[in-house]
Formats: structure tokens, sequence, C-alpha cells
């Protein structure tokens, strides 16, 4: 790379390269708080079945009633300020299968952050949401003749209620948590995925979900019902300008991985660092079948996310694979949950952290074996790696086992950057920032290589970037 | 003391068509051989022709599943019975990767094992003292460190300290049938002569009978065959003499793949 | 609570056979080896709270836990590095028979601005029937960045290719099991520096030297 090149990296780096923002042009922007008048007219404008409104107004009960999480980063929780937010945004304009029927602002916006050209290169079908609303959709017509249904999920309750109501909510009930009743009482697009018997979606679906106002809200709710035998891989990305207030994005995502069936649920969180990310993901694995969570967290002032797998089925396999990077000012509180239902399960936790300049990474993860859930086998391992004097990592996991016939390992560990290893590296001409970031992306490569290419390359160039100037 | 659990009498280990598989793949495809105390049978072949696997399935791996075929220990088939039960019988397997036990002495683990041995094949247990005394005797027999006694099983061994450590559990526990899986592998040479020659001393003074597997002709100088069976793609393909030995110098296992119409 | 104060460059070694609440604070170089040998259970949760507040402070706890009938072992440790160059060591086994249970929560700190560290934190289990259950949460809150600090924690039985070890040389399974449980526990004994405390441990808990 030459000098001009990186110097031009460098620069890109100072600004956070998703931070810009287009012009408002909306049709509709509820007033700042929440209310049953504001859920009332959300469901009127989407048209909705009474039952859905019933759903969402009961959920808004319990998003009252229910307190805040008591773990996590608690400090940061209590200071977000409910009323100071807009709970739905609907653009201009509708949703469309072709890139430019989008109206400017937005089609610009999806330009930028390479969606289109994503597409291009190798997805079987996109999903773009921009504020509430998911503005284009489009999938492989071979996978629609095949009986794939990608949509989004309001225009699922429309077109498929059977498919919906058999489904929603049953793998995250609006009582999970307040940050779950919050979503399901506001919820507004994400993606609706049901993969028919058999049936093995070869490329990625992937869908994006941009903010561009302020104080927004953004609450998509996500389904994925991979019946017995079928396989798909889902991949999701965000990011959000930088602004000085805070937005709030509160997603719920439910998978129901049937016998057999494969699905690999992929996240590339590089929301700005003035959002709160605070997501429920949970999913069931039936008989024989494999959910792999694969998340990365980047961005965002403070995400709390545990990906959640129950293994319901005999020989179910679940797989939390987790990536956080903590820069200045950012708290990274992730983790995985896994619940051994069934006898024969195996699961495998992975999390790696690296926590720079004033960051906080902090894993925090349960293992579960009810009794009964014989010859288990479970691995957790967690390293951590921390990179200056004020960063801050915390490790806590919870095994809680109920049944003698088990194996379950844990693992973890705290180290910073290897003075030798930074040694060698600039003993053979390389600097010293240039060395951590090497050392960095090693750290991380066993769950980078997970990632498609794409990704894989774009993670690698975040996290060099990152490191400049980050160590010394 | 040898007197009391030594084997004069003939005992005869018949392997009939034995076929076996791990996880569903079959890595035995039908193996068949007889081997009678005092006889040294050498089992050679390249990696992965399931040699390892025999010695796994003979012994009683939970792991493998016998498919096919009889296992017969003096006419009585031995593969409906666990481990613990063929060690009484009689048959020995020196690991080809020993586990490491922590926690537990070599002088307490071989008491017990002798012991269970003892019990099972209805004879008097040892006290301490009388274990102490037989062990040091076959300790000093194949010149191992003192400090094997009140070591934990394995644990933080070389690789030709297991094995020596292996033999000696050889001497101690008097087996019938002997088999040495890759013992000789991952040993210098010094330290393979030492536990070679060991365990051709302990076969001759027990009559055992002997399995050899490897997969190299250098302990066959220090243990010398009586037959000699090339084993390939989980086939015995080839068995004769030492004149097989001179043929595999020569010309390697590709002259034998042929023999093997699925290999 | 009067917090117990390990002074200034002594060495002491502490055996307890019973849970219960307890600060200890270790001074400038203090060396303290603090061995736990339980068979009784509690009550409520007790909390162990340990606090290297001077430079060089070194400890090592050693828990040993022979569960059996219904009792609950309930517990806490906390490791606070609150100097330079500290070290805390934690290494817990237990084997959990009948429907005894074991809950632990085992937390190491390292507040901000200390240097060189060294914290670890290992607690295995082993269950040896169908009633028996573990809870473990071995924690880290770390706020440096130059020192070592890890924790491993396992749940399970005896290992499948240890007892077919066993078994091949003629131990029934029951005395393999029986051997290898005991010799998991032995493993941490012998690694007690005093050998009068390792004897005092194996005989609280009814084990022969292994």
């Amino acid at each position: 790379m030459s000098t001009t090149q990186q110097k031009k990296l460098i620069q890109d780096l100072d600004q956070y390269k998703y931070g810009f923002s287009v012009a408002e042009k909306n049709e509709f922007k509820s007033d700042k708080g929440h209310s049953r008048k504001v859920i009332e007219m959300i469901s009127e404008m989407k048209n909705e079945p009474k039952w859905m409104l019933d759903f969402r107004l009961r959920a808004y009960e319990i998003f009252l009633k229910k307190f805040m999480p008591t773990w996590g980063n608690t400090d940061v929780l209590n200071a977000i300020n409910f009323d100071d937010i807009h709970y739905y945004i609907r653009p201009s304009g509708k949703q469309v299968n072709d890139w430019n029927e989008l109206p400017d602002e937005i089609k610009y916006t999806f330009d930028r952050l390479g969606v289109p050209e994503s597409e291009k290169k190798f997805l079987a079908g996109t999903g773009a949401q921009f504020e509430s609303e998911v503005m284009f959709h489009n999938l492989e017509k071979q996978l629609e003749k095949k009986g794939v249904i990608f949509v989004d999920t309001d225009t699922a309750v429309q077109k498929y209620p059977d498919l919906v109501k058999e489904y929603f909510a049953t793998v995250v009930p609006p009582a999970d948590n307040k940050l779950a009743a919050l979503n399901s009482a506001f919820w507004s697009g994400g993606s609706f995925i049901y993969i028919p018997k058999g049936v093995k979606v070869e490329l990625p679906l992937q869908a994006y979900f941009r903010i561009n106002s302020k104080n927004a809200g953004q609450f998509e709710r996500t389904l994925i019902i991979a019946d017995e035998g079928s396989e798909v891989v889902y991949i999701e990305g965000c990011s959000a300008p930088t602004y000085t207030t805070d937005s709030l994005h509160s997603a719920v995502v439910e998978i129901i991985a049937k016998r057999g069936a494969k699905v690999q649920y992929t996240t590339v969180q590089n929301w700005s660092k003035n959002v709160y990310n605070l997501v429920t993901k949970r999913a069931k694995a039936m008989e024989e079948a494999t959910v792999t969570w694969l998340d990365y967290n980047g961005g965002s002032k403070l995400t709390m996310k545990y990906p959640c797998i129950y293994l319901m089925g005999r020989g179910a396999r679940g797989e939390v694979l987790s990536l956080a990077f903590a820069g200045n000012g950012q708290h990274q509180d992730t983790g995985g949950k896994i619940i051994h239902v069934a006898p024969d399960t195996t699961s495998t936790i992975i999390s790696k952290s690296i926590s720079k300049g004033t960051g906080r990474s902090s894993y925090r993860g349960l293992l579960k074996i009810l009794p009964g859930a014989e010859r288990v086998k479970s691995r957790v391992v967690c390293d951590a790696l921390i990179i200056n004097e004020e960063s801050r990592s915390d490790t806590y996991p919870t095994m809680e086992i109920g049944e003698e016939d088990v194996a379950v390992a844990h693992e973890a560990t705290v180290s910073r950057i290897g003075e030798g290893q930074l040694f060698y590296l600039m003993s053979r001409g390389l600097s010293e920032n240039q060395a951590a970031g090497m050392i960095v992306n090693g750290f991380m490569a066993p769950i980078v290589k997970e990632f498609p290419m794409e990704y894989a390359v774009e993670l690698k160039k975040l996290v060099e970037l990152e490191m400049e100037g980050s160590v010394g | 003391m040898s007197q009391v659990t030594g084997h004069k009498s003939t005992s005869h280990l018949i392997i009939k068509n034995l076929h076996a598989t791990v996880e569903k793949k079959e890595i035995l495809k039908g193996i068949s051989l007889s081997i009678k105390s005092g006889e040294i049978h050498a089992i050679m072949g390249p990696n992965g022709s399931g040699k390892s696997t025999l010695c796994n399935v003979l012994m009683g791996h939970p792991k493998y599943e016998v498919t096919k075929g009889q296992v017969l220990l003096d006419k009585e088939n031995i593969l409906d019975i666990e481990a613990d039960k063929r060690a009484q019988k009689g048959l020995f397997l020196s690991f080809q990767y020993p586990q490491e036990i922590p926690g537990i002495s070599y002088a307490n683990f071989l008491r017990t094992a002798k012991n269970a041995l003892l019990i099972g094949q209805g004879k008097k247990p040892m006290s301490v003292m009388e274990f102490a005394t037989f062990m040091k005797e076959k300790m000093k027999m194949l010149d191992t460190p003192e400090d094997f006694r009140t070591r934990s099983v394995n644990e933080g061994f070389s690789g030709g300290e297991k094995k020596r450590a292996e033999i000696l559990q050889m001497a101690i526990l008097e087996p019938l049938f002997g088999m040495l899986d890759e013992t000789d592998s991952g040993l210098d040479i010094d330290a393979l002569r030492t536990v070679a020659r060991g365990a051709a001393k302990i076969a001759k003074e027990n009559n055992m009978g002997i399995l050899l597997i490897t997969h190299y002709q250098r302990i066959l100088k220090y243990i010398k065959p009586d037959f000699i069976h090339i084993m390939i793609n989980g086939k015995i393909v080839k068995s004769g003499g030492h004149e097989l030995v001179e043929k595999l110098e020569e010309k390697g296992y590709e002259q034998f793949q042929k023999l093997n119409p699925t290999s | 609570m009067q917090p117990l104060i390990i002074k200034k460059d002594t060495t002491q070694d502490i055996f307890e056979n019973r849970l219960d609440d307890r600060l200890i604070v270790l001074e400038k170089n203090a060396h303290l080896r603090y061995v736990l040998a339980l068979k009784k259970g509690n009550e409520k949760t007790n909390t162990m709270r340990f606090e290297l507040r001077g430079e060089g402070a070194h400890l090592e706890v050693t828990g040993i836990l022979v569960g059996k009938g219904k009792e609950k072992f309930q517990f806490r440790t906390e490791v606070a590095h609150i100097a330079d160059n500290t070290y805390g060591h934690i290494n817990m086994k237990g084997t959990m028979d009948d429907e005894s249970r074991t809950d632990y929560f085992g937390m190491i700190q390292v507040a901000k601005k200390n240097h060189g560290a060294d914290a670890y934190l290992s607690h295995h289990t082993l269950l040896l029937s169908k009633k028996a259950s573990a809870r473990s949460v071995p924690s880290l809150e770390i706020e440096a960045n130059d020192l070592k600090a890890g924790h491993s924690a396992s749940v399970g039985q005896v290992d499948d290719e240890a007892l077919f070890y066993m078994k091949s040389r003629g131990m029934t399974e029951k005395q393999a099991r029986k051997m290898l449980t005991e010799g998991f526990l032995e493993e941490i004994i012998q690694k007690i520096e005093n050998p009068e405390i390792q004897e005092k441990a194996r005989k609280e808990l009814n084990l022969a030297a292994c």
C-alpha cells in the first residue's frame, strides 16, 4: 500500500465511515415518546389485522410494568430517555425491487453503503430497511419458485398470516424482557423468511438496517422458519449517522430450525457511537438441526446482546461465535446462551473481544443443561485482548448443570498484546501500530474467517484502521 | 512369584472374519488370524490401514462396533465381554498413546489392576508388601527408574517413558497375549532397544503370544517375529515369514496395494 | 466483619473444613496458602474475600469438595488485586454424589493502574450421580492491561478413554471409577505445599494418598 493510500485510509478512520446522513423526507414521523396512541397509529397505517394490534397493546402493558435489566451496564441503561425517541418514522415512497426506483436520498445512502453492490456480487436476496420501513426487497426468481419466502415482516402479516400467527413470538414472548416487550409493541419492518422442506439456499440472504434521523427508534422484527432439512445463511448489516443525541435500536429475532435444518445468522453491527443497541435474539433447534449465531459487534454506544439457542431435539447443535470490538467510550456487553433441553445435543460458544482506549467489553453467557439431557457436550472459550491501560474487560460465564452424563468445559483468558510478538514483528520492519494491527487481526482470525469473504476483508480493514495510533 | 502366575500351557487366540466400524465407517473388513502361545506375529501396514483399530477392537474399546466375525480365546467368544473381563482372560494392549491419569501413583494403579486380575482368575490378591517386592523385581528386570512407583500414571512422562511403562505393566500383569501397538513409534534408538528387548524377554519368559503392530522394520531387530502379515485398507493381504520384510525394504507397501481389490 | 490481616513479609497456612464468611487482607509480600477441605455444605451463601493490598502479595487457595447426600456448597470467592505484582491463584475441585450440589461464584478483580497481576481461577467438578448438580460462575473484571489473567472450569464425568485404559488393565468399572475420582481430587491435594496440610485434607475427606 502506498503512503498516500495509507494516509487516506487513516483519514477515513478519523470519521466513522458510515457516519453521513441525508435530508429527511418522511411521510410520517410520530412525535417523541411512547403511548397507546402511537401503537394504534402504527397499526392503522400498516392496515394490520386486529390480532396484531391486540398483541402490540398487550406487549405495551408488559413494557410499562417491567423493570430494566439489572445486569449489563445499568448506569447507561438507566440513562436511556424513552420519552426522547421517535418510535415510528415512515419515509416517503413505497417498497420497490429495483434500486433505481428508490427516492434519491435513500438510493444514495444504500449506494454509499455498498448494499446494491453486495447484492450483485454474492447474495440470493436482499432487503433494505430505512428508518422504520423496508424500502427495497428482492429475491432470486428461482428461489421464489421453490417456495422460499423472503419478505419484510409487515408484508408477511398481510400475505402469510397463518404462518406468522403460528410462529410469531413463540421463541421470544413479549414478557421475555423489557426491551423485547418494547419491540413487540412498536415493531416495524425486519425480515420474514420461510425455507420449505429440503430447500438449500446456497447464497446468503441479506438485510441492511439503516437509521438516518436523530433520536430515532428502530424496532425491526425478524422471524426465520427453516423447515425440515432446509439450509439458509442470513446476514444483517446496520449503521447510522453520528449525532450528538441518542438513538435506540431494539430488535427481536426469532429462529425456528426444524428437524435437520441448518441456519446461520450473521451480524455485522456497525452502529454509530450514539446508538443504544439492545437486542433479543433466540433460536430453537429441533432434532438434528444446527443453528449458528455469528456475531460481530463493533459499533454502538452500548450493545447488550446474548444470542440464545434452545436445543430442543435430540442431536441438535448450537454454536455462538462472537466477536466484539470496544473502542473509546463504547461498551460491548455480548455473549451467548445455550440451553440443552434434549439428549445428545452439542454446543460451542467462542467469544473474542478487544477493548481499546476507554472501551469496555464484557462477555456474559449462560450454558445450561437440564436434567435428562444426557451425553451433552459443550465447550465455551472466551478470550479477551486489552489494548490500553484504561481499557476494561469482564467475563461473566454461568454454567448450570443438572445432568450427570455430560462433558462441559469452559476457558477464559485475558491478555494484552505480547511484547515478544510485537518485538518480533517490529524487527521485521513493521511499525508498532502495524504490528499491533496484525496481532489483533491474528487474534480475531478464527472467527473472522467464518464470515463471508467480503465481510471478512472489511472487518480486517476496520480493525487495522482502529489500531492505528492505539499503542505506543 | 512367576510360578504362581506364569502360563506354561498353550493358549490359542483366533480371529475369524472380523469386521468393525467406527462412527459407521468400516475400518476392519474381514480380518482372520490365529495366534498361539509362544508365537510372535507382526502386522505391518501403511498409516490408516486399520492396525490400531484391530488392537482396540480386540481389547474391547466401546467406540468401535464389531459388525461381523468372531474372536475366540481358547474357544471362548470374547466379543461380548468388556475390557476388564478380557484383561482377566489374559489379553493385554500396550497402547500407542497411553492415557495420563493425574493423582494416581503407578504403584497404586498397578496393584489395584493386578489384584483385580488375580481375583478375576480366582486367585489370592497380593498384600501391599508382596506387591511392592513383586513390582521391584519387574522394575529391576526392565531397568525402570525407581521414581516410576510414585509418579502419577503417565502424567508428564516423555514418549519413551510412556512406552517403557506400558511394557512394565505387561511384565506385572503377565497376560497370555500381548498386543504391542506401535510400541516403537516416538522412540529414539536407545529407548527402542531397551523397550523392545524388555518386551521380548517378558514374552519369552511367560510363553506369551505377541501381536506386534508396526509401521517400520527397525523393531523387528529386537523382537523376531515368526509370522509377518501385511495389512492394507482393513484386510490382511499377504502373510508369510521374514522374507516379506525384505520385500518391503526393497519396494515398500505399494507392491501389496493391488492385492486388496477394495483399496 | 473484622478482617484477618496477613502481615508484611510473613507466610501463613490456613486450613478450614467449613464454609464461613471471611475477609482476609494480604500486606506487602505476605504469602497465604489457604486450604478448604469440605464435606459439609452450608445453608446460605458464604463469601470469602481476599484483598491483595500490598505489592508482591501472594495468595494460593486450594478447595477440595466432596459432596454426598443432600449437601449444598454455596459460596463465593473474591480476589481483589489492588497493588502491583500481586499473585492470586484459586484451584477448586469437587466431586458431587447423590443429590449434592455445588453453587460457586468466583470473582477476580484487577483494579485500575495495577501492574503485573497474575490471576487465575479453576473450578472443576465431577458429577457422580444423576441427581447431583453444579453451578459455576468464574468471573473476571479487569481494568488493567499489564497482567496475566484467566480461568477454566469444567463439569462432567470421569474420562471415557481413561476408564477404558484402566479396564484394559483388568480393573472393574467400579474400581476404575473410584480410582479416577480419587485421583481427580488427589491431583490438587498433591499441589498443596505443606505436607501436614495435605494429610489433614486427606484425613478430613477420608481419602487415601494415592
